[in-house]
């Protein structure tokens, strides 16, 4: 969830400032000091160690500062993950997490810390934390989602189809234009926007529905959800709609359905969630796994799309057209430099 | 990126290019990157006006990638790039070589 690329890709090359004798110090301007110096560190940084030392210190100090979660993140990812010490990284994000009081830090780092709690069989209560926020104000669309997301994710029903209702409640033009009050979109942009949301919202609400036994329901409510449904360059669903849908009717032992729901994303969405579900309703069809990755084939040739030919120029100035070398094996990269 | 350097070594002579397009016109950055890395094969980058990433291919995530067979199609698709991703992608190269 955290845009750990905020600290990388927003760098101030300031000079280190030691927080000094912080007596002598409002805490709001120690706090940003400290910040300040943890980027510059962290751009010279090279080591994991180094990269989560600098989220500790800054933790150690300022439990509950302002740039918490983003600290926590590098914790979790290079002490918990890289380094392999994950009860050590749940220490200190979860030492952090109890000595903070406001709910909006709460809410960021208890979010930050959800997966890695499971992991080391520690669970957050996720209602608990989400309460907390919406005590003293509602939650934004974006905030329900994540829920959603963490909910479905730890077969919390309940909470998921709760905050499927608030987020559907969200899916409107005028919540949509008073959460981007700069954005200059159109309305057909703004329609295509509300649009996306309400299938987010329908999609999670149906999965839990299915999961708490309304499975009538939640497919009449699939089925309507798909109505809405949009698609990426490849023909990708671009919500868990048809993922979850392709889910319900593995459930239901409906291998054709499912298979034509998930092919998409198992094929092009590089989702190895849906490749296992597609495996699952294969051997559902035909009794053994052993064709599937001819089948995989198959579908791939079947369904690939043919790539648009563009033009543009090298850092030499130099024009080429992406048809121009025809015939070869091509890896077309999108990216940016950090 | 830099870890496609030695997939383009190992098969561009068997017909294999990679393209690699810039997405947010930080010119200078890029450029110090590609000399940096010591990266060799073709890095384009967009515009505006042609707007390739997010117009025509609507990509927002990255680093997003299609692995691409000779009739132009495209195969597979990457998100974001792990250690270790470099054996998948080999394979998938070398099934449509």
């Amino acid at each position: 969830m955290w845009k750990r690329g905020l600290i990388v890709g927003a760098l101030v090359a300031a000079a280190a400032i030691a927080p000094g004798c912080s007596r002598h110090q409002a805490p709001a301007q120690s706090e940003a000091d400290a910040y300040k110096a943890a980027k510059a560190a962290y751009y010279k940084a090279e080591s994991p160690e180094e990269k989560a030392k600098i989220g500790e210190r800054y933790l150690e100090q300022y439990p509950g500062g302002a740039h918490a979660a983003g600290m926590a993140d590098l914790v979790i990812e290079y002490r918990g993950k890289e380094l392999g010490e994950p009860d050590r990284a749940f220490a200190t994000v979860d030492g952090a997490l109890q000595k903070t009081t406001d709910p909006e830090l709460r809410f960021e780092l208890g979010m930050e810390l959800l997966p890695l709690s499971y992991e080391v069989k520690k669970p957050l209560d996720l209602a608990e934390i989400t309460r907390g926020l919406e005590a003293s104000r509602p939650l934004t669309f974006n905030e329900n989602l994540d829920v959603m997301e963490a909910a479905v994710k730890h077969s919390n029903w309940a909470l998921a189809q709760a905050h499927a209702d608030l987020a559907l409640a969200q899916a409107t033009p005028e919540t949509y234009r008073a959460d981007h009050p700069n954005s200059k979109a159109n309305d057909a942009k703004i329609k295509r926007a509300v649009n996306r949301r309400t299938t987010f919202a329908l999609a999670y609400k149906a999965w839990a529905q299915f999961n708490l036994g309304q499975q009538q329901e939640a497919m009449s409510l699939f089925k309507q959800a798909d109505g809405g449904a949009t698609f990426n360059y490849l023909g990708v669903c671009d919500t868990p709609l048809r993922r979850f849908w392709g889910e319900a009717e593995l459930a239901q032992g409906n291998w054709d359905r499912a298979s034509e729901l998930l092919e998409p994303s198992a094929l092009f969405g590089a989702d190895q969630a849906a490749l296992a579900d597609l495996r699952q309703a294969y051997a559902g069809r035909h009794g053994s796994e052993a064709e599937f990755d001819a089948y995989l084939w198959k579908e791939r040739e079947r369904r690939a799309r043919k790539v648009d030919d563009f033009e543009l120029p090298d850092y030499k100035g130099v024009k080429h057209a992406l048809s121009a070398e025809e015939g070869k094996v091509t890896y077309l990269a999108f990216w940016f430099p950090t | 990126m830099p870890r496609l350097q030695p997939l383009y070594e190992k098969y561009r002579d068997r017909g294999f290019r990679v393209v690699a397009v810039e997405a947010t016109h930080d010119t200078e950055t890029a450029k110090k990157f590609i000399a940096d890395k010591g990266l060799t094969y073709t890095f384009l980058e967009d515009n505006d006006d042609a707007n390739v990433v997010r117009g025509l291919f609507d990509v927002h995530s990255f680093p997003t990638a299609y692995v691409i067979d000779r009739r132009g199609k495209i195969m597979y698709y990457h998100l974001g790039f792990e250690p270790g991703d470099e054996k998948a992608i080999a394979k998938q190269i070398e099934t449509l070589l």
